[in-house]
């Protein structure tokens, strides 16, 4: 378990990907983290699939964290998030604006009873400008931010890139700012409020596209898999799926010729890159080449050449990539209720330190008791009233 | 309000990769003094596709950051990097797996002289396993990641993301680690090394379609703009362009029926549930047939204005030229005006860090090559002007004096 965030303890109220995501990569640093959840729990608890009633994107989500539910509507509820975010140095929340200020926990409730907490909210739209009660999923947030519009070809309808992109990067942008502000913290005591939103992800995501149009005063169409000055730069058909082979260099360029035998016709780099037919025909010479061997032999064949490529991976092979598991990228870890079960590992390698995912998202309201009775020293007959009474 | 970045030295290695460049540009933001080493030409960065658009990029990328070109294979200009180190808080090292070590710049000898600095490796495939040494290009990483598998149209072939997508998801990661180091360094007083790859990056970003496998042993494919667990959810051609309608619930989708005046749709039975909708049948493609025969007659700000009111999750897929001038994005500052001695941008990227007291900021685009090399070494090392000369004239350094 990474000891870096030991101490540091997170109330967590979010749901689906982009909130849970930030408050999962603060669990994998060592940071006790409690989700508060209403009774019935956040979405992805009623997403299938679902292993003995435990739902699997809810468990991978949110490794390492605690869960207690609070029917935060009734003010004796709310009163228990006053005594918890008393003993909590971060609330993180990707609820709506608007709807922590009617629950009477947003940042100024909160930062009256604990000058030190960190607030932090991410959501679609932020919490200010013309959109911000707009409703958001990542789809929208890469349709109106432009990133549809510069992904696939141009012959086909704008695409979005397949991951939730805008939720990922929403998510990691909370946690740096959230950790940016421990650290100022512990010289000035005092919190601060962060306020992230995934449709801002967009122009990061743009950084190139945006310096291309300072350059040329104008988009590009849609490239699909070329690029704007490497050719070769595709993906091609092999025996047993795909295979991107892009080529930086004349020297690369000689060498890809030797491997597919091709005419003299084609010798000048510069002069393929730069006739249509050539490129076409080079197109499908490489396609003839790839699509006789499979997509192992192709790539093994190639990389001895020193040409750039890589066969196209689904799911089920890199989830038994020799890498992935070296570096520990899918874990096994054991659920109270669910047993046994693989999930994505931590990225953030910190050698001494590194960042784990040693448990998977716990059922819902599972340390209730824990967390009333240790934290808050409530006796157990308080907590049997507080369930008697929907409170938690 | 003083923020303890403004104390931090930061050394950034980049040459062609973006994650370094991202990962300095967030430090850089959040008021860090961030020193870009370059090669005595400049870093690929500048040169990339043309020489126009490669300083636009760089401009973007090395944001706030003074630079210092330094020729690194020889070892007088390695002296020079080993005594910024003694100074520096974090290396960030974007170079490529043993490219430092092969100029004589060793983690081990860095630490000894400076207990409490945190070096940043950022490479394609880390610094261990297999891969090691294999050609480094982001799209590469998006192939064997799976990333393209995912991406495209169901009929067509797996599809490219932007050519920096898993740069920039590492470079932000790498950043998240540099910071979680600084928090443990005020307890230990001992620097880290870090080690990430943008592979490792790029599997826990799959987490919507690993779950698919792991439970059922399914493996998803691309499938163009429909989502993998509900429906409608696509993009839908209309007069001048495209739109997503997203609907997630039951009451979504009743108002979309109703607001495309097909409020008779909710009672069939077939059409129950968001996984009926998605999975039964022909349904989706029923479903998003008559959809778009609705949409193909109405503009974007008519199904906009019509679905806002219906609270329907709407959004018209906006182009460029659309998102540079978009009044959200300049009212969240996420495109500046930014105009100084010797530059003006009309749409510069701002900061997403949006901190009440530490916000991040942008001061001014990237250094032009060589402009801040005689600054660092006298303000970091306190180099003579005799010295510096020697050095120039030795062609180890390069740039204003």
């Amino acid at each position: 378990m990474s000891k870096i965030l030991e101490g540091i303890r997170v109330l967590e109220l979010t749901a689906v990907i982009n909130g849970p995501y930030s408050g999962g990569l603060l669990a994998e640093l060592g940071a006790e983290v409690i989700k508060v959840e209403p009774p019935d729990g956040e979405i992805q608890r009623r997403i299938a699939p679902m292993i003995k009633g435990q739902a699997f994107g809810y468990m991978q989500y949110n490794p390492n964290k605690k869960s207690i539910t609070l029917n935060l509507k009734e003010k004796k509820a709310q009163e228990i998030f006053y005594q918890l975010a008393k003993e909590s140095d971060v609330v993180l929340e990707n609820n709506t604006p608007g709807v922590m200020e009617r629950l009477r926990i947003g940042w100024e409730d909160i930062r009256k009873i604990n000058p030190r907490i960190i607030y932090a909210s991410t959501t679609g739209y932020g919490q200010s400008g013309p959109y911000r009660n707009y409703p958001a999923y990542d789809s929208l947030a890469q349709a109106r931010g432009g990133i549809m519009s510069i992904t696939g070809d141009s012959s086909d309808p704008p695409v979005k890139t397949g991951p939730s992109v805008t939720d990922f990067l929403a998510g990691a942008h909370t946690t740096l700012c959230i950790l940016a502000a421990l650290w100022q913290r512990s010289v000035t005591g005092s919190g601060q409020r962060v306020d992230i939103a995934m449709y801002d992800a967009a122009i990061p995501y743009l950084y190139e596209e945006i310096a291309a149009l300072m350059s040329r005063g104008e988009q590009q169409d849609r490239l699909g898999n070329a690029h704007k000055s490497l050719f070769p730069h595709n993906v091609y058909g092999t025996r047993d799926g795909h295979i991107f082979i892009l080529v930086e260099d004349q020297n690369q360029w000689e060498k890809l010729s030797e491997i597919l035998g091709l005419s003299d016709v084609f010798k000048d780099h510069e002069k393929v890159r730069n006739l249509k037919e050539l490129r076409s025909e080079v197109e499908a010479l490489i396609d003839r080449w790839t699509s006789s061997r499979s997509k192992a032999d192709a790539e093994k064949e190639l990389m001895q050449g020193g040409i750039p490529c890589s066969r196209v991976n689904y799911i089920d092979e890199v989830i038994a990539d020799p890498v992935m598991n070296e570096h520990d990228m899918f874990v096994t870890v054991e659920q109270q209720i669910a047993g046994t079960i693989k999930i994505p590992g931590s990225c953030l390698n910190i050698l001494s330190d590194p960042g784990t995912v040693n448990a998977p998202g716990s059922p819902l309201g599972y340390h209730t008791d824990e967390i009333l009775g240790d934290l808050l020293g409530l006796t157990p007959e308080d907590i049997v009233s507080l369930r008697q009474n929907g409170i938690v | 309000m003083s923020s303890r970045f403004n104390e931090l030295l930061v050394l950034e290695l980049t040459n062609s990769h973006c994650h370094s460049a991202y990962a300095g540009r967030l430090l850089g933001e959040l008021g860090a003094r961030v020193i870009e080493i370059e090669p005595l030409g400049g870093s690929s960065l500048r040169k990339y596709s043309s020489e126009s658009y490669g300083s636009y990029l760089h401009a973007i990328y090395q944001a706030n950051k003074e630079n210092i070109c330094l020729d690194l294979p020889n070892k007088p200009a390695c002296d020079i990097l080993k005594q910024l180190s003694e100074k520096a808080d974090i290396i960030l090292d974007g170079l490529g797996p043993g490219v430092t070590l092969g100029y004589g710049i060793d983690y081990k000898d860095l630490k000894q002289a400076n207990p409490r600095l945190i070096y940043t490796s950022i490479t394609t495939y880390g610094l261990s396993g297999a891969y090691v040494g294999y050609p480094d290009h982001d799209v590469l990483a998006q192939a064997r990641g799976g990333v393209m598998s995912l991406t495209g149209m169901e009929s067509g072939p797996p599809t490219r993301t932007s050519l920096t997508m898993s740069d920039l998801i590492t470079g932000l990661h790498a950043a998240i680690c540099c910071v979680a180091s600084l928090i443990s360094r005020d307890h230990s007083n001992e620097g880290k090394f870090i080690d990430m790859a943008n592979f490792d990056t790029i599997a826990t970003h799959l987490k919507e379609f690993t779950t698919m496998f792991l439970v059922e042993n399914k493996v998803l494919r691309r499938n163009g703009n429909l989502s993998p667990r509900v429906a409608p959810y696509n993009a839908y051609k209309c007069k001048d362009g495209y739109v997503v309608i997203a609907t997630a619930s039951n009451p979504q989708w009743e108002s979309l029926a109703r607001a495309i005046g097909r409020g008779d749709l909710i009672s069939e039975p077939d059409y129950k549930t968001p996984y009926d909708r998605r999975f039964k049948g022909d349904n989706v493609k029923n479903l998003d047939g008559i959809i778009e025969g609705w949409t193909i007659n109405h503009s974007k700000n008519e199904i906009l204005e019509i679905m806002n009111q219906a609270h329907v999750p709407c959004a018209p897929v906006q182009d460029l030229s659309s998102v540079i001038a978009d009044e959200h994005l300049r009212h969240r500052e996420m495109l500046l005006t930014l105009t100084g001695d010797g530059f003006s941008f009309d749409y510069f990227p701002g900061s997403m860090l949006k901190l009440s007291e530490t916000k991040g900021c942008i001061f001014r685009p990237g250094p032009s090559l060589g402009m801040s090399t005689g600054k660092v070494l006298r303000d970091v090392l306190g180099y003579s002007e005799e010295l510096i000369n020697d050095l120039r004239d030795r062609s180890l350094v390069w740039g204003r004096i």
